[in-house]
């Protein structure tokens, strides 16, 4: 910002005579500062969305594009020859659609349990003072230490040993057990930010204590119970290793495309890459709602 | 409607030594306005809770209309709250937040519809029943917070500050027209707040607290006028008020004050002249006996400890002050009990004026008394004039006067309360 300010020093003995004489003797100097830093900001903001949306937008584009179009060179930024032959090739390929759905199974379970066990959790961590509180949110932490590989292998053993192994409900109970930890960090934190008092007016005015969180707690937590599902789903979605070690025939999207990954053409991993990429932003604007809206007040 | 009482209450939280509440017992009747009133930390808060059935207590019981309350959870004890917060729920609109409590309560639609109109008629809420509360004012939030508690038609309603975060205009518009609301709706009401003002001017009854018990307990003009120990005294009252270091005279007329002196009250005195000592006891199991919550309020706290057989206080100053020659008392009197003078005035202390602070509606005077050194506020008319560091005459009222025994700081004849406000 000093190095910026720099040029900017030598106008400003001048500026009395400028246009702003009549308000001579003030120092607009901050001002400007001020809008340049406010600019820089958009700037920012605008190249940091680029970076995201540039690799999003090439392989939306690849996924659409011909075979022919994908081996020309150099290629075109434009979508000039639209074509879904790569995509229906890739759709059809064998084990796409189990897998892509496996995936939104994994995905769902995996939300509805880490939220159906973690905010319960994050509710007591956030209303009571239970002895030994502290050391659980640790503990709760060093389990994110543990490497996926680490947990996969002895719970392959175990699912085998309990029929889970190779079904959706296995992957799911892993990516919750992975998910786990920062849905009850992150409920804990909301259900904080819930006054204590709305809570107990709910209580006075005939609501039982369920009711009252029902009712009440719930629904003013729903913004960032919403921002927990987005990250659960995701890495759900995203997650690779633990799901491979866990299935075989019943492989979610990232691990059939994986598996097939180093024999197939261009087209399909492009197709492949676009599969991935869609569910998860369709999912995050969904949800993008809760987490913006905020019962008629917009944060901005 | 129904009366409340509180008996013997005793409140420690877990990891407190010292309890919130002990052993504090009020009555409130049917339809009668209580101000619980204290610093913070003096157990008002605490007090409410319990009432409200959002605390349970360690011991004592809690009766509301004649029924055990005590264990009870807070939605079978058909009371209503108006929190320091508000506490509307801001996913509802207003005309959902006033009926929440109908809805919990089954009341069916046509009715709660109704009785939220009728509600929100009284608080003048119609145009924003269909806001959500993050549209409206910190006044509005308020108001709707309160046609929320006053559309259950409750047994009690209870408010905890709820004026304490609305802006200084506001909160004197709101004060007058809750005073309004509620003695046309002629609901019993517990109201805790540590502001003296709103004490005084909404409680019928004002019960003073500290340090988890209840010290004073009466209508408000008579803990003004006659606090019953320096705490209340000082507590009580903007400027506090003041209190003076003095000694009785031998023939028990007058009180020296370093090396002035002033007509003494004839009120204040012990009731009978040897008893010193009792009657200093005898303050301290009446302040006792107010907290333990006579079902009778009366303003006549000092009967229970009165000793037996004492004359009734009909006797003459100097009959009643006869034995106190040469005894140590702290003089307790009002900054407007005391009128400054620029010129000698017989009769009255002599001081200098050290700060002048116009206040608009009268000036504040910080005087200093000559000899002793002891400093006082005293309350003068808008257009009393004196400059800082003048000469001033105090003429202190006799029958404004209120002694305390140095030792325990409490009155030295609890009965003086009644006499005091009688004649002011």
């Amino acid at each position: 910002m000093s190095a910026l300010a720099g040029p900017a020093e030598p106008a400003r003995p001048a500026e009395p005579a400028g246009p702003a004489a009549a308000e001579s003797g003030v120092d607009r100097s901050p001002l400007r500062r001020r809008r340049r830093q406010r600019a820089l900001l958009q700037l920012a903001a605008v190249a940091i969305t680029l970076f995201m949306a540039a690799p999003i937008y090439l392989i939306t584009l690849a996924a659409f594009s011909s075979r022919q179009a994908l081996n020309e060179y150099p290629k075109s930024v434009l979508p000039t020859d639209v074509s879904t032959e790569t995509l229906r090739g890739f759709l059809s390929s064998a084990g796409i659609v189990p897998s892509f759905l496996n995936s939104v199974a994994v995905g769902l379970l995996a939300v509805l349990l880490s939220i159906g066990l973690g905010a319960p959790a994050g509710y007591a961590i956030a209303r009571y003072a239970f002895r030994g509180r502290d050391a659980y949110q640790i503990v709760l932490l060093i389990t994110r230490a543990l490497p996926v590989v680490v947990l996969s292998i002895p719970l392959a053993e175990l699912f085998i040993s309990w029929q889970l192994y190779d079904t959706v409900l296995g992957i799911a109970l892993m990516h919750t057990a992975l998910a786990l930890p920062t849905t009850v960090l992150i409920s804990a934190s909301v259900f904080v930010s819930v006054p204590r008092d709305v809570e107990e007016a709910a209580l006075i005015f005939g609501a039982t204590p369920l009711a009252a969180f029902r009712r009440v707690v719930l629904p003013i937590a729903r913004p960032g119970i919403a921002a927990s599902a987005i990250f659960t789903f995701v890495l759900s979605w995203n997650e690779v290793l633990g799901a491979a070690i866990l299935a075989l025939r019943n492989r979610t999207l990232p691990a059939q495309v994986l598996g097939s990954l180093s024999n197939s053409p261009l087209a399909y991993r492009f197709a492949g890459g676009f599969a991935l990429v869609v569910p998860s932003l369709v999912f995050i604007f969904v949800m993008r709602r809760y987490l913006l809206n905020m019962w008629g007040t917009t944060i901005r | 409607m129904a009366d409340v009482s509180v008996t013997a209450l005793r409140k420690t939280y877990p990891g407190s030594k010292t309890p919130a509440t002990e052993d504090v017992s009020l009555h409130v009747a049917d339809g009668e306005f209580v101000v619980l009133l204290g610093p913070s930390g003096c157990g008002k808060t605490t007090l409410l809770r319990l009432v409200a059935g959002l605390e349970l207590p360690d011991a004592g019981s809690v009766r509301i209309g004649g029924r055990d309350v005590t264990y009870l959870p807070p939605r079978q004890r058909n009371l209503s709250m108006v929190f320091q917060s508000y506490a509307v729920f801001p996913h509802l609109s207003v005309a959902d937040n006033i009926g929440f409590g109908l809805q919990m309560h089954k009341v069916d639609g046509a009715e709660r519809k109704r009785k939220v109109a009728w509600a929100a008629d009284l608080l003048q809420l119609e145009p924003f029943l269909a806001r959500y509360p993050a549209q409206l004012s910190g006044g509005q939030r308020q108001r709707v917070a309160v046609a929320r508690a006053i559309v259950m038609e409750p047994d009690l309603l209870l408010m905890d500050e709820p004026l304490s975060n609305l802006d200084a205009l506001l909160r004197l518009n709101f004060r007058a027209e809750l005073k309004k609301l509620l003695a046309d709706l002629g609901t019993t009401c517990l109201y805790v707040t540590h502001d003296q003002v709103e004490a005084l001017s909404l409680g019928d009854r004002v019960a003073v607290l500290n340090e988890g018990r209840i010290v004073q307990d009466g209508p408000p003009l008579s803990i003004y006028d006659a606090p019953v120990d320096e705490f209340v005294g000082s507590f009580i009252g903007s400027p506090p008020m003041n209190f003076l270091t003095a000694t009785a005279t031998a023939d028990g007329t007058a009180l020296e004050i370093g090396e002035q002196r002033i007509a003494a009250p004839s009120t204040g005195w012990p009731a009978a002249g040897p008893a010193a000592e009792p009657a200093a006891g005898s303050a301290g199991s009446a302040g006792s006996a107010g907290s333990a919550g006579e079902p009778d309020p009366g303003p006549d706290p000092g009967q229970a400890g009165e000793p037996a057989g004492a004359p009734a206080g009909a006797s003459g100053p100097g009959d009643a002050a006869s034995g106190n020659g040469g005894r140590p008392v702290r003089v307790g009197v009002r900054a407007e009990a005391i009128t400054p003078s620029v010129t000698p005035v017989e009769g009255a202390l002599r001081a200098i004026a050290e700060v002048v602070e116009p206040l608009g509606s009268s000036v504040l005077l910080t005087a200093v008394l000559a000899g002793g050194g002891q400093p006082l506020k005293v309350q003068a008319p808008s257009d009393f004039r004196v400059a800082a560091g003048a000469d001033l005459w105090l003429a202190i009222r006799p029958d404004r006067i209120r002694l305390y025994d140095p030792r325990t700081r409490r009155a030295i004849d609890p009965k003086a309360p009644a006499q005091i406000s009688a004649s002011g």
